[in-house]
């Protein structure tokens, strides 16, 4: 193996490191405020909203994610709306990360048990109130671990950018491939780097699922009870 | 006063609560007793507008109960609600989940809050436990801190429902001595149970609900030495026949 060309090609890397971790930090973000507020609204009674968010979250998530990036790509041209590369890009992963953030926001809600929300109630909360009090911050807690399991997986799928020519790491990764002529120490570079970023990652939920667990003892077996008897009902 | 004028509550194509009247006057202490499924708790609950009524109307000190959002939170802060499940926000500390209304309802100074949290705290008799988080407490102390965080909104009437029923034998006791003390201090209370002797120890005044109707009403010695309505009769023998069984 030779790996005598990459102090040559190290700004590139680099660069094109930064790309990636643009895309998917701007994606996390951006998907994050989306898909809380469409998951939000996903439990709403108003039944209009409900459906065309639906059939948003439906769509990009049944779509292969290539497919949504080839469809926004050359979608945006067929309707001469004329926005950069790399804007489209983050379009498409911020619009496929709310998908999936606004179903787990959803479940997370539709799992608190109706108690908490007669309980805040009965204390005169309204709706705003409740859900940033109460409901939310008790999502986050059970939704963390799979939501970062997600943004891991999104990060990956960030190479998929490349096939429409988004600069990050295994596009430029091909450029340095051809005139190297080494293949494959070229994508064992590129895997350490995405190594690098995902590792941590998988770590932290490691790391919050154990402060969870100890800070909040035995809270899941109150709850599983709590569930429980209200199948019951009481009359 | 609470007063309850021919509500009717229905989920889907059963009739929970047929034209149901009922006046509760301050200071009263009622105990509401009934079979399973009589309409109790939705009774209660509907006062608290938990449940919408179909029909008729429910007044709190005049005021009725209602859809309207801005109305209904002025009515409830005169009503103290106790969960069978406690419903206590397992997220926030045990000062969290008392401090809420006072902060953002009442909008109290931080340390008026401080001050009402801490006596309330001594009157459930948990002060040790101000920072500890619900999911660390026994069911009894869950329970006593959900009153606390009731009686925290100042409130006219306490509206119990079953709050014992989800309580190991062991630690009923200790929430109704609060309860108890409640009573004592002339707070208005309506308390959905099913401890018998309790009721009749401090109710002044005994509900016998039965297939979403009130079909006796009177104070505990006439019920429980001598209930007009058969199936009064036949629903305190069948307690008492369960709980000879227990001892």
């Amino acid at each position: 193996m030779d790996f005598s060309w990459l102090p040559r090609y190290s700004g590139l890397i680099t660069k094109s490191l930064f790309m990636t971790l643009k895309l998917s930090g701007l994606a996390i973000v951006f998907g994050m405020i989306l898909g809380v507020i469409v998951g939000v609204l996903l439990t709403s009674k108003v039944k209009p909203i409900k459906y065309i968010l639906r059939a948003y979250v439906e769509l990009f998530r049944g779509a292969p994610l290539l497919i949504q990036l080839f469809m926004v790509f050359f979608g945006l041209a067929y309707i001469h709306i004329n926005i950069s590369l790399s804007t489209t890009v983050i379009l498409v992963f911020t619009l496929y990360t709310g998908a999936y953030v606004a179903e787990i926001t959803r479940s997370g809600i539709e799992s608190i048990p109706t108690g908490q929300w007669e309980a805040a109630h009965s204390i005169g909360l309204n709706y705003f109130q409740i859900m940033r009090i109460v409901i939310l911050p008790q999502i986050i807690t059970i939704a963390l671990p799979s939501l970062i399991g997600f943004f891991i997986g999104m990060t990956k799928d960030t190479s998929l950018a490349s096939i429409i020519g988004y600069s990050e790491l295994v596009k430029n990764a091909q450029t340095v491939m051809t005139t190297t002529s080494r293949p494959f120490e070229t994508y064992i570079v590129v895997g350490i780097l995405y190594f690098i970023i995902c590792y941590p990652m998988s770590r932290f939920v490691v790391f919050v699922e154990d402060r969870i667990r100890r800070r909040q003892k035995g809270i899941y077996p109150v709850n599983k009870t709590m569930v429980k008897r209200e199948e019951f009902g009481s009359a | 006063m609470i007063e309850l004028k021919d509500v009717c509550v229905s989920f889907g194509k059963l009739d929970v609560l047929k034209n149901l009247n009922l006046t509760v006057n301050k200071g009263d202490v009622v105990a509401v007793i009934g079979p399973s499924g009589s309409g109790k708790s939705t009774m209660l609950r509907a006062i608290n507008h938990l449940e919408v009524i179909k029909s008729g109307s429910i007044f709190v000190d005049g005021e009725q109960v209602t859809s309207d959002e801005k109305k209904m939170r002025a009515i409830r802060q005169k009503l103290g609600m106790v969960f069978q499940l406690f419903n206590l926000f397992p997220h926030l500390t045990v000062y969290d989940n008392i401090a809420l209304n006072p902060r953002l309802i009442q909008k109290l100074k931080k340390e008026d809050i401080d001050q009402l949290v801490d006596d309330l705290l001594k009157k459930v008799g948990l002060e040790e436990k101000k920072f500890s988080y619900p999911p660390q407490l026994s069911g009894g102390q869950m329970q006593r801190i959900a009153i606390a965080r009731a009686l925290a909104m100042k409130p006219d009437y306490m509206l119990f429902d079953e709050p014992t029923s989800a309580l190991d034998p062991e630690l009923i006791g200790e929430v109704l001595l609060v309860i108890r003390k409640l009573a004592e201090e002339g707070m208005t209370m309506i308390i959905v149970t099913h401890e018998m002797n309790f009721a009749k120890e401090i109710a002044d005044r005994i509900l016998m609900m039965d297939d979403g109707i009130i079909i006796e009403d009177g104070p505990p010695e006439e019920i429980f030495t001598n209930p007009k309505n058969e199936r009064t009769k036949s629903f305190l023998r069948t307690i008492t026949e369960r709980e000879q069984k227990k001892n």
